[in-house]
């Protein structure tokens, strides 16, 4: 009788790990949060592929996207056209977004290589030990973060931006931000 | 044509196991259709075989039509790492699962069930045919290696480069699989025991070699990973709590214990149904394993990629547990023994013990394995359990191990007899005052590791106590048989787990900058760097810092790029010693021409013992393996007696 | 050796032997940690976030070696201790790198089913002893034990989660990963940031906040330009004219003082072209900031404020 009751609670447990196992599923990307949103964004101080200084705090006034990116990487190549499109209309804006791609793990030359072929004149920023990932807290590439003009960080995309995405999103925060 | 030759042979070992299986079920009545299990076992061990030579075929000759050889298979790989690509990756492990498997079940139906009792030996025939046959439908569908991949390939990358470093790739994977599947056998004649009701020893002792064996394999894969880790992946340690580590422990876990409470079992009748949990346990064990690292799940540094995979085994890990666990429900009343165990301080009180440890070792292992999966489903939030966990809890049940290894060879069989046991444990008591005054004498400190030591060299004046009585009885052949076989395995995990405690304590670790032809020291040993070196093939870019320690001969830390992958690994130096270790990494970015370089240091002492302490393990199997002296026919055997002479004669001589 | 065991001075000596050693061994502490064994000690709390398992000690993915460079860096700084930097690293990662369950809450059960599960097997291995030993006796008046029985399961069970919890609270992840610690910078930063989202809002508060930076870092570039640029907007319209001249001087001192700490930060120049043409009319000197404003790249903010305002000093330039 312990025997069954034994077999029995063994069995139930069991069941209730393969419950949990099957629903469970293969870690996506997270949904785009981060302790930093609402919160100051972090200092960035560096300099530029073409030497010039970079610093986010002198930025602010300014709406800002940094653009976490690599030359190999895949969905960094898709999004590429979704970025010119972004840049170009932000371009045409008084008070146009400053839109800078933060080098992640790759080499001067491939940067702007890469550049050259698809075009984009928007300031890229070294980050060659990783400092400024690791300051926001970005795993992988492709990211992108928006911080508004008081210098605040207000969104974080995980992955590919899609077509129209990000122009989305920033007239969204815009408003709210005049409001 | 190789796509087209496996997948037919894959599919000719799906039929010869599904014949044999049925053969198996159907000759536990008809002893003329038990005849055929073997000739089925052996066309699938042949099918098996026959996929697994177009496999290597394909990788050797560089066939990229197969979508397999395109993922792993490349031109610029040498021979040998490119023949242990076949297993670097998901679809080939499942196939080599697949050829480990078949050939147990070839053996086992050959050889070892016309020996048992018939009824008996049909069902375990039968058994491993059915998990020889999931597995073959696994490799022939799901996980096919012979999937015919897009035209027009030429090159590939070549396997993980993490994969192309070290011989060691070649058989670790093959060892491990050959434990892990080996864990099969002892299963089929657990299930053919409950579904027969032939409850009594026979099965315990058909199997007793298999398990020894399986769990022999089994150890030495483990142990080779972790110097596959050490030597290759550079953060200068041999365990890190990774999934697949874990996935590997696991089953270890519980068949150690299982081969100690099988002893109860043989002597007295008792545990039984721990034994057979026990045996389940480790069965399911690999297959929730297998689970947990292929399907995606989670991922690590083995996990390759993921496939359709998941639900196969999660269903099977489904199926093993609710009918085993439900035979066992169901013969539960045969099971049980009005026997009792007198006390705590004897031999089966210890073995008691003993499962209660390696049972709850096992549940922290699983829980903290899983608990990320769990936290995901109910709370939806990401978290992850590690190393820290893992030690914290690991620590006190280890050193629990080891204190039940200090006194259990100790404790008589079915009595306590406390003056008998003062007298044999004073001796391996002193021995643990001289362990700890060696360890004090050697600037160890901490809590935990000088528990260690003590326990352990308690345990080891155990050990060769038991060694000593058994020599002095029998001569040289007291070392080998069971129990001597057992002590020296003892003192192989002693060692082990000594090493292990200062190792991961007493480790120093330092980043110097070095100057060409200027001395750096740290932790009493020099440090100088003499150049550099680069080596370019087409695989890849290798620059090495040639730094001599101690005045002595140039060690070689190197850092490589492997240009097709775009991956960049870096290999350490190891400077091996009785007494420690002097591991180097090259830490970049590495620029030759300032005549600098950046090297990471970690003195890491008793490194060296692990692996002695593997040698003796793998040695004290060995010896176990070898018969009892008078060898009796299993088929007679009445397990109701409790003391069977013949294959306890030694131990009852030497130890109680 | 027989007869030395049965001496029960022998054993009194070898008990005081090991405990001794072990006392000399545990209590005294390992020298100091060199800066590398407090980077293993720290990386081995983090778990790698692109691996899920792996620490970041082990890992060698890039993001860990992120990761481990900033641990170096913080470390060799010296300025946090080992929880600061792991609260440092879980503050911008999220507490998913944490590799220790936490000490309360859902995850605390990872401490504390083992302890359950330990306690509540010994007390079954226990019960199986005495149901041993007490076989012959057992026939005897099971239905009264009832209650004892359930009262002994609820006392195990009590100690059980006592014991979990305990062990829990002990051994779990304390840090709850989710505040920003700091040193100097990270507390100038966020009262900027706050300043700066105040301006408009509630002049005041940014006034004073400034203060606050200024008094921290007498040389803070920004919340110079900006208190210099608020004073302004505030005592612009002030009717009492000594009162304005007297604030506008203060302005004008904060912001060249900013231009000549940091030539490089393009809003200070703004704003003294600005500043000096509306109230000092001077065209010329206005032209000169406002052209070393826009050669730096002012964000579009103040670049809104610049746009106008050159046109009237080109005009009255011209005129």
């Amino acid at each position: 009788m312990r025997i069954r009751a034994l077999a029995a609670t063994t069995a139930l447990v069991v069941v209730g790990l393969l419950v949990v196992l099957a629903l469970v599923e293969p870690p996506g990307d997270a949904t785009g949060e981060s302790p930093l949103l609402g919160a100051p964004a972090p200092a960035v101080e560096s300099t530029t592929i073409d030497d010039a200084d970079f610093s986010l705090e002198r930025r602010k006034g300014s709406w800002v996207v940094l653009n976490f990116f690599n030359s190999t990487c895949v969905p960094c190549i898709a999004e590429h056209p979704a970025l010119m499109a972004f840049a170009a209309r932000e371009a045409s804006r008084t008070d146009g977004a400053e839109l800078y791609t933060i080098v992640n793990d790759d080499a001067d030359d491939a940067v702007r290589d890469f550049f050259v072929r698809r075009g984009g004149d928007w300031p890229k920023v070294r980050d060659d030990d990783g400092t400024i990932a690791v300051a926001f807290g970005v795993a992988r590439v492709p990211e992108t973060w928006v911080i508004d003009p008081a210098g605040f960080v207000r969104l974080r995309v995980l992955g590919e931006l899609g077509s129209g995405a990000l122009e989305e999103r920033l007239d969204e925060l815009r408003a709210a931000w005049s409001s | 044509m190789n796509g087209a030759l496996g997948q037919a042979a894959l599919l000719v070992g799906v039929v010869a196991s599904a014949f044999g299986a049925a053969a198996g079920v159907a000759g536990a009545r008809d002893p003329r259709i038990a005849r055929l299990v073997p000739r089925f076992a052996g066309v699938a061990f042949a099918a098996a075989v026959a996929a697994f030579a177009v496999m290597e075929r394909a990788m050797i000759t560089r066939d990229f039509s197969l979508a397999y050889v395109q993922k792993v298979g490349s031109r610029a790989t040498p021979a040998l790492y490119n023949a242990a690509a076949v297993w670097s990756a998901l679809e080939g492990s499942i196939l080599l699962w697949v050829l480990v498997l078949a050939a147990y079940a070839f053996v086992v139906a050959w050889w070892v069930c016309p020996r048992l009792e018939p009824r008996l030996g049909a069902w375990a025939a039968a058994v491993m045919c059915i998990v020889s046959c999931f597995f073959f439908v696994l490799s022939w569908g799901p996980a096919t290696p012979f999937a015919a991949g897009p035209p027009g390939v030429v090159d590939g990358p070549g396997p993980n480069p993490l994969l192309q470093n070290h011989v060691l790739v070649m058989f670790h994977p093959p060892m491990l699989y050959l434990g892990y599947v080996g864990m099969t056998v002892p299963f089929a004649f657990a299930i053919a025991a409950l579904v027969t009701g032939s409850l009594d020893d026979g099965w315990l002792r058909a199997t007793r070699r298999w398990s020894l064996l399986s769990w022999g394999w089994l150890t030495f894969g483990i142990a080779l990973g972790g110097w596959w880790s050490y030597e290759v992946l550079g953060w200068s340690g041999v365990w890190a709590w990774d999934p697949v580590e874990n996935a590997s422990l696991l089953p270890w876990l519980t068949g150690t214990a299982y081969l100690h409470s099988a002893m109860v079992q043989e002597r007295r009748g008792m545990l039984r149904v721990w034994n057979l949990s026990l045996l389940v346990a480790t069965f399911s064990l690999t297959i929730l394993g297998t689970f947990l690292t292929r399907s995606g799940v989670l991922n690590s540094v083995h996990a390759f990629s993921e496939s359709d995979i998941g639900p196969w085994l999660l269903s099977a890990f489904a199926v093993i547990v609710v009918t085993s666990v439900g035979l066992i429900g169901w013969r539960g009343d045969a099971l049980r023994r009005s026997d009792a165990i007198a006390s705590p301080l004897t031999r089966e009180g210890a073995f008691l013990a003993n499962n209660l440890v390696f049972a709850l070792f096992a549940f922290v292992v699983l829980l903290g394995t899983v608990f990320p999966l769990v936290v995901e489903v109910v709370r939806d939030r990401q978290i992850v359990v590690g190393e820290p966990f893992f030690d914290r809890l690991g620590v006190p049940l280890g050193l629990a191990l080891l204190a039940l290894m200090a006194i259990a060879p100790a404790l008589p069989w079915r009595t306590t007899a406390p003056t008998t046991v003062r007298d044999r444990l004073f001796w391996p008591a002193w021995c643990a005052v001289a362990a700890l005054a060696l360890a004090v004498a050697l600037g160890a400190h901490g809590l935990a590791p000088m528990l260690a030591f003590g326990l352990g060299g308690m345990a080891a004046g155990s050990a060769v106590r038991q060694l000593a009585a058994s020599v002095r009885a029998r001569g040289p052949l007291g070392l080998v048989g069971r129990t001597s076989g057992g002590m020296i395995v003892h003192l192989g995990i002693i060692c082990i787990a000594v090493a292990l405690a200062a190792s991961n304590s007493f480790t120093r670790s330092q980043e110097l900058d070095l100057v060409e032809g200027r001395p750096a020291s740290f932790a009493g040993h020099t440090f100088t760097l003499r150049g550099f070196t680069t080596t370019t093939d087409d695989r890849a870019t290798s620059v090495r810092a040639l730094v001599s320690i101690d005045g002595g001969r140039a060690y070689a830390p190197a850092i490589t790029k492997y240009t097709r992958v775009g991956m960049t690994v870096g290999t350490p130096s190891v400077r091996t010693g009785l007494a420690r270790d002097v591991y180097l990494t090259l830490e970049p970015p590495v620029r030759q021409d300032s005549g600098r370089a950046r090297i990471k240091v970690f003195v890491k002492p008793m490194i060296l013992w692990l692996w002695i302490g593997t040698g003796v393990t793998v040695l004290g199997s060995l010896a176990a393996l070898v018969p009892a002296r008078r060898r009796h026919p299993v088929r007679d055997a009445d397990a109701s007696t409790p003391r069977d002479a013949a294959a306890t004669a030694p131990s009852s001589v030497a130890g109680s | 050796m027989v007869v030395l065991s049965r001496r029960p001075a022998a054993w009194v000596a070898v008990v005081l032997a090991a405990a001794a050693l072990l006392a000399v061994g545990s209590l005294r502490d390992g020298g100091p940690r060199t800066q590398q064994d407090r980077i293993e000690a720290i990386t081995g709390r983090l778990a790698c976030p692109t691996c899920a398992g792996e620490s970041v000690r082990v890992s060698r993915a890039a993001a860990a070696e992120s990761i481990r460079a900033e641990v170096a860096r913080q470390v060799a700084a010296g300025t946090r201790s080992d929880d600061e930097i792991v609260g440092f690293v879980a503050a911008r990662f999220g507490a998913r790198v944490l590799l220790l369950p936490q000490s309360s809450g859902f995850d605390a059960l990872a401490w504390v089913l083992p302890v359950v599960v330990a306690v509540l097997a010994v007390a079954g291995v226990v019960a199986a002893f005495v149901r041993w030993r007490t076989a012959p006796v057992a026939a005897v008046a099971t239905r009264s034990r009832t209650p004892r029985r359930l009262a002994t399961a609820a006392a195990v069970v009590l100690v059980a989660s006592g014991t979990g919890l305990l062990v829990a609270r002990q051994s779990g992840e304390r840090l709850a990963g989710q505040s920003l610690t700091g040193g100097i910078e990270d507390s100038t930063a966020s009262l900027l940031a706050q300043a700066r989202a105040s301006t408009f809002a509630d002049p005041a508060a940014a006034l004073a906040l400034y203060a606050e930076v200024l008094a921290l870092d007498p040389d803070q570039v920004e919340a110079l330009t900006y208190r210099g640029w608020l004073v302004w907007l505030v005592a612009r319209d002030a009717e009492d004219a000594s009162l304005r001249d007297r604030a506008v001087a203060g302005v004008l001192a904060d912001l060249e003082r900013a231009t000549v700490l940091d030539p490089a930060y393009p809003d200070a120049h703004c704003f003294l072209g600005i500043v000096r043409f509306r109230h000092a009319a001077d065209a010329a000197g206005a032209k000169v900031a406002l052209d070393d404003c826009a050669t730096r790249n002012p964000p579009s903010e103040v670049r809104s404020f610049v746009d106008a305002i050159r046109i009237e000093v080109d005009a009255a330039l011209d005129g």
